[in-house]
């Protein structure tokens, strides 16, 4: 299913915002037993790896699903700045 | 960008922010329309189809120079999901073309936005791309600009008609962020298919589309389970296949919506209806669910939230009719508050007696009931099971002999439906009555 995820994504085209949108207090993350984060995403963006959240801001679709789960406080979510982040032809 | 003071800024170039700027600007406003991406609707998801009621009060001959995709002529079919059966309840097909019509489209709103926000350009107001703001101003308690990366903006009153996750809402304090059940997340699939193909496999004619809704059950982690919905949806040469699940049942169920569609992609009736089709694009959206608590919190001293940052959309999750109602309500709004001279709160406040003429207090009133009814959905959602259940029994009835079945027809109705949904004390004449029926239904068959 990671593969067609990662075909999915190669669909899209991105500008990608030299300063991160996205920014995680990992250590408020190392509590949290749900990580609804890693459910959520529809990039698949957030991965529990060697007991440690791993995020890429990269290939973000700019939904918000992440900043409305995380009950924690860990996600600090903004826009990319103008002009930058995804930009969808089909939308 | 001077510290000029505008009358309006209105923040997001969707079809809530361009029916407003369109509206203040054809009443001859100085009004800003500030937009994030480089194009209006480059940052935007269409979750379903256009409904173009207040599009055609707003520009009557939309249907000659708007690009849309196809006119829905099958209205709204449903189907029923199991994993290996699907039910379709009934369905219209109108072909008739008149104005009494429903005007449902379907359109890519990187194609639609850029032209209602062109539109709006035309009737006068100014438009800036890739612009996003990032904070208001404030001048002795009331919003007076707004803060970009390019400069500070100044205005008598700023708009948010900044999505879902609006900032303005936000930074004004006006209404909370949203919680989980609060929001949808839509993740999408564009499918490039031949026109020729589209129009033969839907028996449609060229211009004309389909719009199906699928409802079903996915299995979630340890034994849990989820309503996840599904569309598919007629472009011109491609398909919409989109699923949707509360953000709360998404976290409940386990189950990441990329799995979700792709399983739908393989059940074996949506398969049939996609096949050939190739990827053209992924996209992923929220939208927002069950209205506000309270409409006082649309209209603060200087601001207003339009769209779906003030969260309007029907009971079903439509945003596209009441976006640019809401937005063209917030334009005589505040129309009204600069003949009066004052953007206060009070004032401002009018913005709720233009939405009920505009019907959208209903809606926000329908949808909050709606969402706040415990379980509300859930009678609707738990049934694709039971109601499949109950059409094999009929459609097997035709075939096999009477002998096989352990209830009659009432029997099955009434142990699959009515049982597991209506509470002992009102249901117990009906539960006799089931009882001898089925009592005499046995001995009829044994009697065969």
């Amino acid at each position: 299913m990671e593969a067609r995820l990662d075909l999915k994504l190669d669909t899209l085209t991105f500008k990608p915002d030299p300063e991160p949108h996205i920014v995680i207090q990992k250590e408020l993350c190392l509590a949290c037993e749900e990580r609804p984060c890693t459910v959520v995403c529809p990039a698949g963006l957030y991965v529990w790896e060697s007991d440690q959240i791993v995020h890429n801001c990269e290939g973000c679709l700019e939904c918000g699903s992440c900043r409305a789960v995380c009950t924690r406080g860990a996600i600090t979510w903004r826009y990319p700045r103008g002009g930058y982040g995804v930009r969808y032809r089909w939308g | 960008m001077t510290e000029h003071v505008h009358d309006c800024i209105v923040v997001g170039a969707g079809p809530a922010g361009s029916a407003a700027a369109l509206q203040l600007a054809r009443d001859g406003l100085d009004v800003v329309l500030l937009e994030r991406g480089n194009r209006p609707g480059e940052k935007n998801v269409m979750s379903g189809v256009l409904i173009a009621d207040k599009l055609y009060e707003l520009v009557p001959d939309f249907e000659d120079r708007a690009p849309l995709q196809r006119r829905i002529t099958s209205g709204y079919t449903i189907h029923y999901l199991t994993a290996d059966a699907v039910l379709s309840l009934p369905t219209l097909r109108d072909y008739r073309h008149d104005s009494s019509q429903p005007l449902y489209f379907t359109v890519f709103r990187s194609e639609f936005d850029a032209w209602f926000a062109e539109e709006a350009v035309d009737a006068g107001s100014e438009l800036f791309t890739a612009t996003l703001v990032e904070d208001l101003l404030w001048e002795s308690g009331r919003v007076a600009g707004v803060r970009t990366r390019r400069g500070d903006l100044r205005a008598r009153v700023v708009i948010g008609a900044d999505g879902v996750n609006s900032t303005v809402a936000e930074k004004s304090g006006l209404r909370p962020r949203l919680a989980p059940a609060e929001a949808s997340l839509i993740t999408r699939e564009i499918l490039d298919l031949p026109a020729e193909v589209i129009e033969e496999r839907f028996a449609l004619q060229p211009g004309e589309g389909v719009l199906s809704l699928f409802t079903g059950v996915v299995p979630g982690v340890d034994g849990r389970e989820g309503v996840y919905y599904t569309e598919l949806y007629t472009n011109r040469d491609s398909l919409s296949l989109t699923t949707e699940a509360r953000l709360d049942t998404l976290q409940a169920c386990g189950v990441p919506a990329y799995e979700v569609l792709a399983a739908r992609e393989r059940h074996p009736y949506i398969a049939r209806l996609i096949e050939g089709a190739t990827l053209r694009e992924y996209q992923a959206h929220l939208i927002p669910w069950g209205g506000v608590k309270d409409l006082g919190c649309l209209c603060g001293h200087g601001v207003l939230l339009a769209g779906d940052a003030g969260k309007f959309t029907t009971k079903e999750g439509v945003g596209s009719w009441p976006a640019m109602a809401s937005g063209a309500a917030a334009a005589r709004a505040v129309k009204c508050a600069r003949e009066r001279g004052d953007f206060s709160r009070g004032t401002l406040s009018a913005y709720v007696n233009f939405l009920d003429e505009e019907g959208l207090v209903d809606t926000q009133r329908e949808a909050r009931a709606e969402w706040s009814h415990p379980g509300g959905r859930q009678v609707v959602d738990r049934r694709p099971e039971q109601i499949v259940r109950l059409a094999r029994r009929y459609f097997d009835s035709l075939r096999v002999p009477p002998g096989e079945h352990p209830y009659s027809m009432w029997g099955e109705a009434y142990y699959s439906l009515i049982r597991p949904l209506v509470s002992w004390y009102l249901r117990w004449p009906l539960g006799l009555a089931t009882w001898i029926d089925t009592r005499r239904w046995r001995r009829l068959r044994a009697r065969k």
